[in-house]
C-alpha cells in the first residue's frame, strides 16, 4: 500500500485537517489518535503525557491501561494480543503512539509519517484557540497542501525542492529560502543568497545532510521555528516520495524499448507547448515519422534485430533535436517529434529533411547492413493538440502516397485563422474610439438586508459584424496585444461616470472596476484614477478596485506600493476570486486590502458541506479576523445565501441575486426598491 | 437448525405476501425450542412491518429482536426477494442485550450508545456486537468509531446497512416491536463459544494509483487533477456504449469500483453507482475523501466467488475448529449485481462451507466488520459471522 505516490503526504494532510479542525485540546487529541490509528491500520492509538494516557483508542473506555501505555516495549491489548509500538514526540515529553500486530513491522516511511504527525499535533495543540495562531495553522495547511500537490502532479525532484524552498519562505514571510544538500544549494527561492537566519533539518531518506535555510534580514522567534519544523517534516515526506517515484513516473511515461517519450508524455508535452504559444508568439510543429521497410526487416531478420534497429533509429532521432524538443515512439515503427517555438513551416521542414537523412543512413547490426527509410508528415499550429496530431498523421499519409523518403506539410486553413485573429486584434484596437465597448453591471447585494449596495462593472464588446464578442474571447487578446491598457482606462472612466450618476440618487452606491495586471504595472494608473474621479465627481470611497491574487503576485513590491497610493485616495481595494490563487495568506497581508471576494468554487459547495465548505468558512473567518469585508461570488441557490449570512459574510453576488445588466436596467431595479443602497 | 448441549441456532423463512402470515411462518420455523435469546429479522421493506413484528412476537413470546429491511434476503435454500428470514439464537450458552439509537446527524454517539449494551451482558467468554444501520444516513464509519471508542479492540463489530430493494429512498431498522428509520440497532452477544468473523471483497487492483484531487462527499470530481470520468475512461478499457449511456456505464462500473488505500489493510472498496457525463464525475455510494489514494479495481464472477470462499474460511478459521451452529452473512448488493443469476451459486457455496449448518443473511448497502484496527466499514464485500 505504501507504494502509492503520496500515501504518507495524503495521510498527513488528512491528519492535519482533522486536528486543526478541532475546537479544543481534548477534541484535537482524540481526533489525532483516531486518525493516526486509522492511517497505520493500528489496533491502538494514544497520546501519553506524564505517565498518563490523555487520549487513546483501542481499549474499553473504562479500562485504559495508563501504566502499560507509558511503558515501552510490546503492548498487550486485551482481545487482540501483543502489539508492536511506534512512538513519536509531541511536546515536552508527551508522545503520540500507535501499536499493531508485530507481524507487520513499521516501515521507515511510517516512522517519518508518525514523527510528522507528532510535530503537526504539537503545533496545533500549542496554537489552538489563539487568533494569530489560527492564521498560522491555515497558512501551514495551505503550504502543506501545496507541497502535496507538487507530488500529486508527479513533479520531478527539482520541482519538489523548488516548492519546498518557496513554501518555507512564504510560510514565515521571509525574503528567500534555500534547500541545501551536503552544504550545496539544491533549490532557492527569492533572495536565498542573504544570510540564513533560521535553519531546520530535512530528513533525507538517503541520509544526506539536508536542510532548509530561511534567508533574510529580520530575526525569527521560537514559534516561527516550530512552524518551519512542522513544514520540514512534511517536506521530508514529499522529498522521499519524489525520489521513490521519479523512477515509476519515468517508466509510466517512456517507451521501455527506446527510452523515448511514449504517447502519453508526448501528448502532455504538446499540450504544454501549445499553452506557451500565446506568450512566445510562436508556433508548435508536430512531425509524424513512419519507418519505411521496417516490416520487411522484421520478417527477414527477426524481432530481436528489429528491436535493435528501432533503438538505433530512436538514438539518431534524439541526437538531431534541440533539448527542448521531444522525440516519442508512438508504437510499432511509428515515431513523432515535437518542435517547440518554431516560426513557421520552414523551420519544421528543415528538421524533417534532417530526419529523413538520418534515418536512411545504413544501420550496422549483428554484422548486417540494414537500410530503411522514413516518411514524415508535418503540421504546425498554436492550438488544439488533437487537430495537430490528426493533421500530422494525415500529412504523413500524403508523404507516403507521394513515394517513400518524403515529407509533406499539412496546409490547413491555418492562414485563414491567423488572418482572422489579426483582424480581430485590429478591430479591438479601434473598438474604444468607435464606441463599440459597453458596460454591464452585476449587482452586489447585502446578505442581511437583501438590498443592492453596489455593482461590479463588466466590459462587453459589440463587434459591428460579429455581434457581441464574449469577454473570454477578447480580453486575453487585449492582454496579449496591449490594448488592455486603453480598454481599462475607458472602463474606469465610464464606470466612474455611471457610478457618480447612481451616487447622486443613492449616496452610498459603490461601483467595482476590475484592474488588469498590465494596468497595475503602469505608473499612469494612479493619475487615471484621479482623472476619472475628478471628471465624474464620484466619491473615492465609492470606487472599489478589484484585483486577482495572480495580478498582485506578478510584482509584489510594485503592486504593494501602487495600491498604497490608491488607498490613500480613499478608494477600496478588493481581492477578486479569493482562494483560487496559490498565494500565501501571509503574503497577501503585505497589501492594503479592504475586502475579499470569495471565489465561486468555494461558495458553490457551501450548503453541501465537505472540504470546500470548510475552506469557505476558513476564508471568511480569516478575512473577518483581519477586519476585511467579504463578498460571496457566484451565488446560485438561496441556501448559499443563508450559509453566507450564518458565517457573517456581508455581501453576495451571483445569478440568484442578479445577472449582469445594462445601466438603465439596474437603475430601474434600484428605483423599484426606494430604500436601496442605504 | 443445529444445536449442542447449551446453544442452538435455527432459521425460518417465508415468502408469503401478507405480513402477518409471513411473520408467523418464518418465526415458527426458527423457534425450534422455547428458550430463544435473540431473534434477527431480515425482510422486504414492502411488508407492513409493524404487523410482521407483531406476528413474530406472538410466536416468540417477546424474545429480544433486532432486524432490518433489505435488498434481498438470504437463507440456506438460496437468495430471495420480497420475503422474510428469521434467525433465532437460543440456549443458556448465549447472553444477549439489544438496543436502538437514533442515528441521523449523530452516528458516532449512536454507535457509542449501542455499544454500551456490551457492558450489561451476562459475562461469557466470547463477545461481539451485531449492528444494523441505515446506510443512507451518512458516513457509517462514524458508527464504528463511536462503538470502538467505548469497547476498545477486544470486542469485534459485525453487521450491515439495511436496504430497500435498490430504491435508495428509505430503509427500516427493527427493535423489539418498533419500526425505526435512520436508526442504529444493536445486539450485544455473549457466548460460551467463539464468534468468528471474515470479510473479503474479491477485487484486484489495475494499473498505477490515482490521487483523488477533488471530491465532494460521495462525488469524485477529479482524479490526478483530471476530470474523474475521463481519467476512468483512459485507465480502463471501457466499452464504447458505456461512454455515453448512463445505464451501460453503471453496468460496467459495477464490476470496476474504486479501491482506496486506507491505512495498511485490505483496500476499502467504493462502488461507483453512476457517471455524470456533464460534470465528468463519478458518483459513489460512500464517501471518497479528497487526498485519498485510489486504485481502479476489477473483478468478475470468479473473483467474487473466490472471495466468498475466503470470507467463509476466515470466519470458520476464527472459531478454532469448532463446528458452526450457523453462518450469518452480510453480502453487498453490488456483488449480487456482478454475479447476476449466478448468485444462487454463491449461496450454495456458503452452504457447502457451513457443513450443513444453516445460513442466513441479507443483501446490504454497506457492511460492518471490525476485528483488528479501527477501520470497520466496508463496501462491496461479503462479511461472514460464524456462530459456534
Amino acid at each position: 500500500v505504501a507504494s502509492s505516490a503520496s500515501w504518507s503526504t495524503a495521510q498527513l494532510a488528512e491528519f492535519l485537517a482533522a486536528v486543526s479542525g478541532s475546537l479544543d485540546v481534548p477534541a484535537a487529541r482524540q481526533s489525532a489518535v483516531e486518525r493516526a490509528a486509522e492511517a497505520f491500520g493500528a489496533d491502538v492509538g494514544a497520546i501519553v503525557d506524564g505517565g498518563f494516557a490523555v487520549a487513546s483508542i483501542g481499549f474499553p473506555r473504562d479500562a485504559v491501561p495508563h501504566a502499560e501505555l507509558a511503558a515501552s516495549g510490546d503492548l498487550d491489548v486485551p482481545g487482540v494480543g501483543a502489539c508492536a509500538r511506534l512512538a513519536a514526540p509531541v511536546d515536552d515529553g508527551a508522545v503520540l503512539l500507535v501499536a499493531r500486530d508485530p507481524d507487520e513491522p513499521f516501515t521507515r516511511e511510517e516512522e517519518s509519517l508518525l514523527r510528522a504527525m507528532g510535530r503537526v499535533l504539537s503545533l496545533s495543540l500549542r496554537t489552538l484557540g489563539v487568533l494569530a495562531d489560527r492564521r498560522e495553522r491555515e497558512a501551514l495547511l495551505e503550504r502543506l497542501t501545496e507541497a502535496q500537490r507538487s507530488v500529486v502532479d508527479r513533479s520531478g525532484l527539482d520541482e519538489t525542492l523548488a516548492a519546498i524552498a518557496r513554501g518555507a519562505a512564504e510560510l514565515v514571510g521571509a525574503e528567500g529560502a534555500a534547500v541545501r544538500f551536503g552544504g550545496r544549494l539544491a533549490a532557492g527561492h527569492g533572495a536565498h543568497h542573504l544570510p540564513a537566519v533560521l535553519s531546520v533539518a530535512l530528513h533525507d531518506p538517503e541520509g544526506i545532510d539536508c536542510r532548509i535555510d530561511v534567508a533574510g534580514s529580520r530575526p525569527y522567534g521560537e514559534s516561527e521555528r516550530d512552524v518551519l519544523r512542522a513544514f520540514a517534516e512534511h517536506a521530508s515526506l514529499a522529498l522521499a516520495n519524489a525520489r521513490n517515484h521519479a523512477d515509476a513516473v519515468h517508466r509510466a511515461l517512456h517507451d521501455p524499448l527506446t527510452g523515448l517519450a511514449n504517447r502519453v508524455l508526448f501528448r502532455e508535452r504538446l499540450e504544454h507547448a501549445l499553452e506557451r504559444c500565446p506568450r512566445s508568439g510562436k508556433e508548435v510543429a508536430v512531425l509524424f515519422v513512419d519507418v519505411d521497410g521496417f516490416k520487411a526487416v522484421n520478417d527477414r531478420h527477426g524481432h530481436a534485430l528489429g528491436d535493435e534497429l528501432l533503438v538505433e533509429l530512436a538514438g539518431r532521432l534524439r541526437a538531431l533535436l534541440r533539448v527542448e524538443d521531444t522525440a516519442a515512439r508512438l508504437g510499432g515503427d511509428e515515431f513523432a517529434v515535437l518542435l517547440e517555438e518554431v516560426d513557421d513551416g520552414a523551420g519544421a521542414i528543415h528538421v524533417a529533411e534532417r530526419v529523413l537523412e538520418a534515418l536512411q543512413r545504413p544501420v550496422q547490426i549483428d554484422g548486417h547492413d540494414v537500410t530503411v527509410g522514413a516518411s514524415v508528415g508535418i503540421a504546425t499550429g498554436r492550438r488544439f493538440a488533437d487537430d495537430l496530431l490528426r493533421n500530422a498523421d494525415f500529412a504523413m499519409y500524403q508523404a507516403k502516397a507521394g513515394g517513400r523518403g518524403r515529407y509533406a506539410l499539412f496546409e490547413p486553413e491555418m492562414h485563414a485563422s491567423a488572418l482572422g485573429r489579426l483582424s480581430l486584434e485590429a478591430d479591438l484596437r479601434r473598438a474604444v474610439e468607435r464606441g463599440e465597448l459597453f458596460l454591464h453591471y452585476q449587482p452586489v447585494v447585502g446578505v442581511k438586508t437583501g438590498l443592492v449596495s453596489g455593482a461590479e462593472a463588466l466590459v462587453r464588446w459589440r463587434h459591428p459584424q460579429r455581434g457581441v464578442v464574449p469577454p473570454g474571447d477578447f480580453i486575453p487578446l487585449a492582454e496579449e496585444s496591449g490594448t488592455i491598457a486603453e480598454i481599462g482606462r475607458w472602463v474606469l472612466q465610464e464606470a466612474c461616470r455611471q457610478g457618480a450618476e447612481w451616487q447622486r440618487r443613492w449616496p452610498e452606491f459603490r461601483v467595482g472596476v476590475n484592474l488588469s495586471g498590465r494596468q497595475l504595472a503602469e505608473p499612469q494608473l494612479v493619475a487615471d484614477i484621479d482623472a476619472a474621479l475628478a471628471a465624474t465627481g464620484l466619491r473615492p470611497e465609492c470606487l472599489v478596485l478589484e484585483l486577482t491574487e495572480t495580478v498582485l503576485m506578478r510584482d509584489v513590491d510594485e503592486a504593494a506600493a501602487r495600491l498604497q497610493e490608491i488607498r490613500r485616495r480613499g478608494c477600496e481595494i478588493s481581492i477578486d476570486d479569493f482562494g483560487t490563487g496559490y498565494s500565501s495568506l501571509q503574503y497577501l497581508l503585505r497589501f492594503p486590502i479592504d475586502s475579499v471576494k470569495v471565489a465561486r468554487e468555494f461558495v458553490d459547495g457551501l450548503d453541501l458541506g465537505g472540504d470546500r465548505a470548510t475552506l469557505a468558512r476558513a476564508i471568511i473567518e480569516f478575512a473577518a479576523s483581519l477586519g476585511l469585508n467579504t463578498v460571496g461570488e457566484g451565488v446560485e441557490r438561496p441556501e448559499q445565501v443563508a450559509c453566507l449570512a450564518a458565517l457573517g459574510c456581508e455581501y453576495a453576488q451571483g445569478f440568484l441575486l442578479g445577472r449582469p445588466v445594462a445601466a438603465d436596467e439596474l437603475t430601474a431595479l434600484l428605483e423599484a426598491a426606494p430604500a436601496q443602497a442605504a | 437448525m443445529a444445536r449442542n448441549f447449551n446453544r442452538w441456532l435455527a432459521v425460518g423463512r417465508s415468502s408469503a405476501c401478507e405480513a402477518g402470515p409471513a411473520g408467523t411462518e418464518a418465526a415458527r420455523a426458527a423457534l425450534v425450542a422455547d428458550d430463544a435469546r435473540l431473534l434477527i429479522v431480515f425482510c422486504s421493506h414492502r411488508y407492513d412491518l409493524s404487523t410482521l413484528l407483531a406476528a413474530i412476537d406472538a410466536e416468540s413470546g417477546g424474545a429480544p429482536l433486532i432486524g432490518c429491511s433489505t435488498a434481498g434476503e438470504i437463507a440456506t435454500g438460496g437468495p430471495g426477494d420480497a420475503g422474510v428470514v428469521v434467525v433465532a439464537l437460543g440456549g443458556p450458552g448465549f447472553s444477549v442485550r439489544t438496543t436502538a439509537a437514533a442515528g441521523v446527524g449523530r452516528l458516532r454517539e449512536a454507535g457509542a450508545e449501542v455499544a454500551a449494551a456490551v457492558a450489561e451482558l451476562e459475562p461469557r467468554e466470547h463477545q461481539a456486537l451485531l449492528l444494523l444501520s441505515d446506510g443512507l444516513s451518512g458516513d457509517q464509519q462514524e458508527i464504528v468509531r463511536g462503538a470502538h471508542a467505548v469497547l476498545g479492540g477486544g470486542v469485534p463489530l459485525v453487521g450491515g446497512c439495511a436496504g430497500d430493494d435498490l430504491e435508495m429512498r428509505r430503509t427500516f431498522q427493527l427493535h423489539g416491536g418498533q419500526v425505526l428509520e435512520g436508526a442504529v440497532v444493536g445486539a450485544a452477544i455473549g457466548s460460551d463459544a467463539p464468534l468468528g468473523i471474515g470479510v473479503r471483497h474479491g477485487w484486484r487492483r489495475t494499473g498505477e494509483p490515482l490521487l483523488v484531487t477533488r471530491s465532494q462527499g460521495t462525488e469524485v470530481l477529479e482524479l490526478d487533477g483530471r476530470p474523474a470520468l475521463d481519467a476512468y475512461f483512459d485507465r480502463l478499457d471501457v466499452p464504447a456504449e458505456a461512454r455515453d449511456d448512463a445505464d451501460a456505464f453503471t453496468r460496467y462500473s459495477l464490476t470496476h469500483p474504486i479501491g482506496m488505500a486506507r491505512g495498511r489493510g485490505e483496500h476499502q472498496i467504493r462502488f461507483i453507482g453512476g457517471g455524470d457525463f456533464e460534470r465528468r464525475s463519478l458518483q459513489c455510494i460512500a464517501e471518497v475523501p479528497e487526498g485519498a489514494t485510489a486504485w481502479l479495481m476489477e473483478g468478475d464472477a470468479d473473483s467474487v466467488l473466490d472471495a466468498t470462499d475466503a470470507a467463509c474460511a476466515d470466519a470458520l478459521g476464527a472459531i478454532d475448529g469448532a463446528d458452526p451452529l450457523g453462518l450469518l452473512v452480510f453480502d453487498c448488493i453490488a456483488r449480487r449485481g456482478v454475479l447476476g443469476d449466478g448468485i444462487a451459486t454463491e449461496v450454495d457455496r456458503i452452504s457447502d462451507q457451513a457443513q450443513g449448518a444453516p445460513v442466513a443473511g441479507f443483501y446490504t448497502y454497506g457492511e460492518i466488520a471490525r476485528t483488528r484496527g479501527v477501520n470497520g466499514f466496508h463496501n462491496q464485500t461479503l462479511v461472514v459471522l460464524a456462530v459456534a
